[in-house]
């Protein structure tokens, strides 16, 4: 039974592209012959429109703003820190040039309003081409770091794994290794974070790869 | 107007190496200056920015080449949708966490295929697709469904019998009248809900959020009764068949 419904609630070939989707949606009455045979189209236009135009709840309009927020801190490509008032001219400008690699986008739990100044944290190991897969990350010890966060993102700079490890090191598992495709570009970068989840240090992105049989 | 520096700076990350690429962008006077290898993109107005629609964002953004010159108008489009894209992730994942997760890989796939967006469909539609596909693809993969949904022996249960469909109508038969009876006999919400059920394998607590169902049995009701209509739709049909 469920196979059937399955079966007679899924797309078909004749189902509509997006861009018909799309008209329909934004018309009161969506007519056209397919739609008014096919389940699949009706919910997608009731979808698109709900997506386009959402009526939200009082509970939702609270969650909404946190994710929203949230987003705004550690979106995909862009990563901001709200500097304290008065920082001034000559700390932005050391900040640039020691390259600071802002807010780890994977550290979306560290709130912005809770950065706090921090530093660069450099001597960061492996890097470039290695001839074998690596299995321990070591970075340089930050003072007031209580613990770091450890990523490995892809050329479009998504997250393909994240630790934790409360020492400069961290050994790196099995699921992670596998990321590591011969060839494949990877970078890695660690944030540092103090006992109250601040972040104060961050390292730049490291690229390496695993080049089998050959090291720069 | 002066910028004033200790304003809420922000400072954008725009490419891999920081120390080559970065834009500086002062809120007191909404302008920001990007420089990549020692090019720079001369200023960019945000004032400008949010005048311009969707798409001529995203042409500003192929024209510059896409990343990382283009990024402020990406982040500008971007941003246009945090909160439709969050409440459309919240509502299916039912938690902050999750939906933040959810809402994060969605504009991470859109900013990965941006440079190919072809304007075939609108943008918020395009993301609204990234959107769904994702999600939809998230909840299948966290088979969450075995959780909540109803299975065949559920609704035996229910109704009393095995759903009545006769091994002797034509497979193909059989499809295309279940279709066409999924919009003769079912009211709108229960042909959504039966199609978010089993065509998308959706749970059901995450059917009754996105279509906003508020009835305390949810989406379940809805499924028991479409899958009655259903039933006696068919046995009508069958008893008029038969001589
Ligand atoms: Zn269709």
């Amino acid at each position: 039974m469920n196979e059937i419904l399955r079966q007679i609630t899924e797309p078909g070939p004749e189902c509509l592209s997006p861009a018909q989707l799309e008209r329909l949606a934004g018309q009161a009455e969506g007519r056209d012959p397919h739609v008014e045979q096919c389940a699949h189209c009706t919910t997608e236009i009731a979808l698109l429109r709900e997506f386009l135009a959402p009526k939200l709840t009082f509970a939702e309009t609270a969650a909404v703003s946190q994710i929203e927020r949230r987003l705004g801190k550690g979106g995909p490509s862009v990563r901001r820190v709200n500097w304290y008032r008065g920082a001034g001219v000559a700390a932005i400008a050391a900040a640039i040039a020691v390259g600071v690699w802002l807010q780890n986008p994977a550290s979306r739990a560290v709130p912005a309003e809770d950065v706090v100044r921090s530093v660069s944290i450099g001597s960061i190991a492996p890097a470039g081409d290695l001839a074998v897969v690596p299995r321990l990350l070591r970075w340089d010890a930050v003072v007031a770091a209580s613990h770091y966060r450890v990523a490995i993102v892809g050329v479009d700079r998504e997250p393909l794994w994240q630790g934790e490890s409360v020492g400069a090191e961290l050994v790196l598992p099995a699921e992670a290794q596998a990321l590591m495709a011969p060839g494949r570009n990877l970078w890695w970068r660690v944030s540092a974070l103090d006992g109250e989840g601040r972040l104060v240090g961050v390292s730049g992105a490291q690229a390496f790869r695993y080049v089998p049989g050959g090291s720069r | 107007m002066a910028c004033f520096l200790d304003t809420n700076l922000l400072l954008y990350s725009i490419s891999r190496d920081p120390a080559k690429s970065f834009g500086i962008l002062f809120r007191g006077c909404d302008c920001a200056v990007l420089i990549h290898n020692g090019l720079n993109s001369g200023p960019v107005c945000l004032r400008v920015m949010t005048a311009l629609s969707d798409e001529e964002l995203i042409a500003r953004y192929q024209e510059a080449g896409g990343r990382p010159l283009g990024t402020p108008f990406a982040e500008e489009l971007f941003r246009r949708y945090y909160s439709r894209v969050a409440l459309w992730c919240f509502r299916v994942a039912g938690d902050r966490d999750g939906a933040t997760d959810l809402a994060q890989d969605v504009f991470a796939k859109a900013w990965s295929h941006l440079d190919s967006f072809r304007a075939e469909s609108r943008f918020s539609t395009w993301l609204f697709m990234i959107a769904r596909n994702h999600c939809f693809n998230a909840l299948r993969s966290k088979a969450r469904l075995r959780e909540d949904s109803l299975d065949a022996e559920s609704f035996t249960d229910q109704t009393g019998q095995a759903p009545g469909f006769d091994s002797d109508l034509e497979r193909q038969q059989l499809l295309t009248l279940g279709r066409s009876l999924m919009v003769s006999e079912l009211t709108p919400l229960e042909s959504q809900v039966m199609t978010l059920h089993f065509a998308q394998e959706m749970p059901l607590s995450a059917i009754a959020r996105l279509l906003r169902l508020d009835n305390p049995s949810g989406a379940k009701a809805y499924i028991v009764s479409a899958k009655r209509k259903l039933k006696s739709a068919l046995s009508r049909l069958q008893g008029a068949d038969r001589p």
